[in-house]
């Protein structure tokens, strides 16, 4: 081994704490960007492979009257079709009477298998398998009996439990769909034999292609394929549904008209009778009700052999596209936050292989002077730095690529058990060594070319010290002549040391930002329910009616409530909202009925906050509507409902609002803008506190008895953003300790820069008499006033990075208004507090031992 | 009766005395013996210069008698009392309180000025000196406000000293003081430190290598080898300025 190659090892050796630290620092920051970075796809490519896996359909197709193999085989004649039919109905039954998703179990299907969680699946015509949630939520055990309401219509009412599953088609625990039996949710789904359903026909068609598999489901590529399959597959069922009405009818055509047929016998022998005399009054009436019931049969017969078909891909599964937004919001966090906790990584290293470097100069003077050329004194530095780059970034690639999306899928408890599939990130850990070489290799390179263009002997005399000199804050004679004789001479190092006092205080802000980021983006996201459901909506739940205008019914339920407070009448509609070539689909158009409507939605300008009113001739936008189509009041929008009807309306002003997107105006504006008065057709209802229960029975009478579509609960919508909030808890959680981690690396590093720096220094005032503790507070005093610097410009930077990161997250619908609580704010503090200390005391510790004897006596 | 008796004493008693003072340093296998069975005499308000080669251990009597290194056996009275055995807590007051050291370096703070390099000392002890003054006394009035980096190396020298003598020490060690001047700066530097003795009162230990300067000494300790070779008394110490080498 060469002499200088030799020195380079032992220098490693010796200076085992800075190399590691290059080490570590790199490692951290790699970690956190490769780790989060691979986060988003893990998220996304697990739940791909779970579905996979069990052959969730890519396409479901539900009729109103059902399949038969007819069906299958034209399905399949698109290729790589594989259809199959299912029974599917929905029921209520359990103890709570709750709406379910009940299937028809058969051996022979192939898509949508089962997760069994516990016991198996039915092998008799006695058994069910419940959803896991039967278990978890609402406490049924293997080996009980489960019962089904009546109206199920099923060959038993109880059925034995050997089974608890998951099912590919509800991955979101929280979420079974909507339903139009119970109170309008579904809350669990079961399996039992098929025959057991009294369907004569299966209900269900799924199909599924082969060759998609291999997309990623939440890929736009993914998406477009089943788009194009979903054309086909309409095309070869156009006319299908009028054939299929047909035949139906065609067979119960015949026996109505065979009935019809003894009837008119019947009635034309009475005719005989009567006008025999005889008295056919009983007679009469038997067949005339007779007629009545035949003619409704008719009408029955009309009705239930029309065939609607529903097509639904797997966008359209309950909780499917949450789960891809979620992953979508984790991968925008990834952009920003692990790009900024890197950079600072990056900098430190680049602070600290300088000093290093800056360290060596007499002795690369001496090499110089031995006659060594510049690339073999170089390339030791080179090696030094390419070692710690890349030690660091790979340590860091594989720790942050195969356990932060771990612990992340880990976390999502929310949904079904996913089989975990997480792919090495290639592309971005290429772009992290390319940082991480940067920074370390980058700094070496840079420094050394500076040191070795000066001569040796220029080299090897100590450097001249940099320059001290008077700083400003001396020029205000009042304030330092003030100040102690131990403050003016932290202030004075801290100027002296310019770069390292940026240095720390980027180190801490970043920190402090990281940590409040970490929180930001988690209440902010809270705070978009929080504030819709605190400050605008000042109702509990939207009664939509079955029939215009009529309300008495359902008010009569609601008066009867215990929880009921009052209520006002609406018109809601929906629409399209067109302006400056932008369009906003799927705004609710809300005119009120009458002025109290003002109790339940507060309008408030956007910007001054000032109480809104509708005015004649003009409408109120929510404000993410108004950002999409870039109006402000005084421009003019187009609307058009569902129907086509609308035209050009003036926007009088823009509203607070959150989530979703309304417009709202006044009945003469509506009357003007659609031509047709508005009807009343929702009831926005304020109630008291209600607890689960209550509500599922409210929603239930109104429904059955109340001429009520169905009622929707703002507590339902709040919890759905509480649930998106605790999904990015883990991530949240992550970025805090780490944040932590990294603030406090950056700090002991610095703080060890600072004291090898000025070892010579510290030993002086160590001889002169400085207690211990003084001379730790010589340089601590330093570390205090950075930190509390970091800290106040960590707030602004973590208000800025939320400010971004959420802007990034922001979705179509939802504005996430910029909030970071105080505990965030106490958080993030007090650990930037218990740093310093930590620092300091390990920094007390070295202090003590420190060789003043050794550090006084060389002349460097 | 007693008091007078206690300074009887006192004046009887040299103002340090170190008796069979040992050094030893292990260095990994091999014991390195700094100091081997030093004892010696140091009378108050005299000058003494300890004269040795490189290596000869002489810098190790220094450390220990300034508080900066402990004695691995044997005693080191000061003024009564043994710092042999010291905490260090004890060593760092000792240091604060009775001692004044000057460097061959300087070891000046870089960032503070003139005036609050000697501050810096003068702030940490109760019956300080007066900095400006000090600093007048060795001739540096007009550049109390200049940084280090701005004065010429006997400038720094001369700091350093003012800076030791604020502290109003009862003891300064002076380390191979001229070592980094030139024959003139180096003279008016030591001439400031038989001042402080001989003016002053000042018990002054100056540690170097050079010969020469054995003619300015009260007395005269040589150690060579870890050992002290000799003890020697002069009557008559030589004013600074007739001293040539």
């Amino acid at each position: 081994m060469k002499p200088l190659t030799k020195n380079m090892f032992r220098d490693i050796a010796k200076s085992k704490g800075r190399f590691i630290a290059i080490i570590l620092i790199i490692m951290l920051g790699v970690l956190i960007f490769v780790g989060v970075k691979a986060a988003g796809p893990s998220l996304n490519d697990s739940l791909n492979t779970t579905v996979t896996n069990k052959k969730l359909s890519d396409v479901q197709l539900i009729s109103t009257t059902g399949f038969t193999d007819k069906d299958i085989d034209l399905a399949e004649k698109v290729n790589g079709a594989q259809a199959e039919t299912v029974k599917y109905k929905q029921v209520v039954g359990s103890k709570s009477h709750v709406a379910m998703a009940l299937y028809g179990y058969k051996k022979s299907n192939k898509q949508n298998q089962l997760i069994m969680r516990s016991g198996r699946k039915p092998q008799s015509k006695d058994e069910i398998v419940l959803d896991q949630v039967a278990k978890t939520k609402y406490n049924y055990k293997l080996g009980d009996r489960f019962t089904f309401d009546k109206s199920a219509d099923l060959k038993a009412r109880t059925y034995k439990i050997v089974g608890f599953a998951s099912s590919p088609q509800y991955i979101d625990n929280e979420s079974r769909g909507a339903s139009n039996v119970g109170d309008g949710t579904v809350r669990m789904f079961a399996y039992i034999y098929d025959s057991q359903m009294n369907l004569p026909f299966a209900t269900q068609l799924n199909v599924r292609f082969n060759k998609l598999q291999s997309k990623n489901t939440f890929s736009d590529s993914y998406k477009d394929a089943v788009d194009s399959k979903v054309k086909k597959l309409k095309a070869a069922f156009k006319g299908r549904a009028k054939e299929r009405s047909d035949s139906l009818v065609g067979n119960n055509l015949q026996t109505l008209d065979e009935q019809q047929k003894q009837l008119n016998d019947a009635k034309s022998q009475l005719m005989l009778a009567s006008s025999a005399g005889t008295d056919v009054g009983d007679k009469l009436a038997e067949l005339n009700s007779k007629q009545i019931q035949l003619t409704s049969g008719y009408a029955k017969l009309q009705k239930q052999t029309k065939t609607n078909y529903t097509w639904q891909t797997r966008e359209d599964l309950p909780g499917f596209s949450a789960y891809g937004e979620s992953s979508d919001r984790i991968a925008a966090i990834a952009n920003v936050f692990p790009v900024f906790f890197f950079l600072i990584a990056a900098l430190i290293t680049f602070t600290t292989i300088t000093r290093m470097i800056e360290e060596a100069r007499g002795q690369i003077g001496t090499f110089k002077a031995l006659g060594y050329t510049k690339w073999e004194i170089a390339k030791n530095y080179f090696y030094y730095a390419l070692a710690a780059g890349l030690i660091g970034t790979i340590l860091g690639a594989v720790i942050g690529n195969e356990s932060l999306p771990r612990i992340v899928l880990a976390l999502y408890k929310q949904y079904i058990p996913l089989t975990w599939d997480i792919k090495f990130q290639w592309l971005i850990v290429l772009l992290a060594l390319v940082f991480a070489l940067l920074a370390t290799v980058g700094a070496a390179m840079i420094v050394v070319r500076r040191e070795l263009s000066e001569g040796p002997s220029a080299l090897m005399r100590p450097k001249a010290p940099k320059s001290a000199k008077k700083i400003l804050l001396e020029r205000i004679k009042p304030l330092w002549n003030h100040l102690s004789f131990n403050r003016k001479v932290s202030y004075r190092n801290l100027f002296r040391f310019k770069s390292r006092m940026f240095m720390t205080i980027i180190g801490i802000a970043g920190g402090t930002a990281l940590i409040l980021t970490g929180f930001g983006i988690q209440n902010s996201i809270g705070a978009s329910g929080d504030r819709q459901y605190g400050e605008i909506f000042d109702y509990q739940a939207v009664v939509r009616l079955s029939k215009n205008n009529e309300s008495s019914k359902a008010l009569k339920i609601l008066n009867d409530n215990d929880q009921y407070r009052s209520s006002t009448k609406i018109s809601a509609t929906t629409g399209k909202v067109k302006a400056n070539g932008e369009q906003v689909d799927d705004v609710n158009i809300y005119t009120p009925e009458s002025k109290n409507f003002s109790k339940y939605i507060h309008l408030k300008d956007s910007k001054t906050g000032k109480k809104l009113n509708l005015k004649d001739d003009q409408v109120v936008l929510t404000k993410k509507m108004a950002n999409i189509l870039d109006v402000k009041a005084g421009d003019v929008i187009n609307v058009k409902t569902a129907s086509g009807k609308g035209g050009q309306i003036e926007v009088s002003a823009v509203t607070q609002n959150f989530i979703s997107h309304f417009m709202y105006l006044n009945k003469s504006t509506y009357k003007k803008l659609f031509g047709t008065q508005a009807q009343t057709n929702t009831l926005l209802v304020n109630l008291k506190p209600q607890t689960s229960s209550q509500r599922n029975s409210l929603a239930n009478k109104l429904l059955k008895h109340g001429g009520v579509m169905g009622t929707s609960y703002t507590y339902d919508q709040e919890s759905t953003i509480a649930k998106m909030t605790s999904s990015l808890k883990p991530i949240v959680l992550i970025f805090i300790l780490l944040s932590g981690v990294l603030s406090f690396v950056v700090l002991y590093n610095l703080t060890n820069i600072n004291v090898s720096e000025r070892i010579r220094e510290l030993s002086t005032i160590k001889v002169l008499g400085f207690y211990n503790n003084e001379v730790t507070m010589y340089i601590v005093r330093e570390n205090i006033i950075l930190t509390i610097l970091g800290i106040i410009v960590g707030y602004g930077v973590g208000n800025l990075l939320t400010a971004y990161i959420l802007n990034q997250a922001s979705t179509a619908l939802v504005i996430f208004p910029l909030t970071i609580s105080m505990f965030g704010y106490i958080v993030a503090t007090v650990l930037m507090i218990v740093f310093t200390v930590i620092v300091m005391l390990i920094t007390h510790q070295k202090l003590k031992g420190i060789d003043m004897i050794g550090a006084l006596k060389s002349n460097e | 009766m007693s008091s007078l008796f206690l300074i009887g004493e006192g004046d009887l008693m040299a103002y340090i005395e170190v008796r069979h003072e040992f050094k030893r340093y292990q260095m990994g296998e091999t014991q390195i013996i700094a100091n081997n069975d030093l004892s010696f005499d140091i009378e108050r308000g005299k000058l003494t210069v300890i004269l040795g080669p490189s290596g000869a251990g002489k810098s190790t009597v220094l450390n220990i008698l300034g508080g900066m290194d402990t004695p691995s056996d044997g005693q080191v009275i000061i003024d009564g009392t043994d710092i042999a055995r010291f905490s260090e807590r004890q060593l760092t007051e000792y240091r604060r309180n009775d001692v004044g050291f000057v460097f061959q370096f300087y070891n000046l703070i870089p960032n503070l000025t003139t005036k609050e390099n000697v501050e810096l000392a003068s702030a940490i002890v109760g019956d300080a000196l007066d900095a400006t003054q000090t600093l007048n006394q060795v001739g540096l009035s007009d550049r109390i406000d200049n940084f280090p980096s701005q004065l010429s190396g006997g400038e720094q020298q001369r700091v350093a000293i003012a800076r030791a003598l604020a502290k109003n020490p009862k003891l300064l060690l002076c380390d191979e003081p001229t070592g980094a001047l030139d024959y003139e700066t180096g003279k008016q530097v030591l001439m400031l430190l038989q001042n402080a003795s001989h003016m002053n009162n000042k018990t002054v230990v100056i540690i170097t290598h050079n010969s020469a300067l054995a003619a300015m000494a009260d007395r005269i300790i040589r150690i060579n080898d870890a050992r002290v070779r000799s003890i020697e008394d002069n009557p008559n110490p030589m004013p600074v300025q007739y001293i040539e080498w």
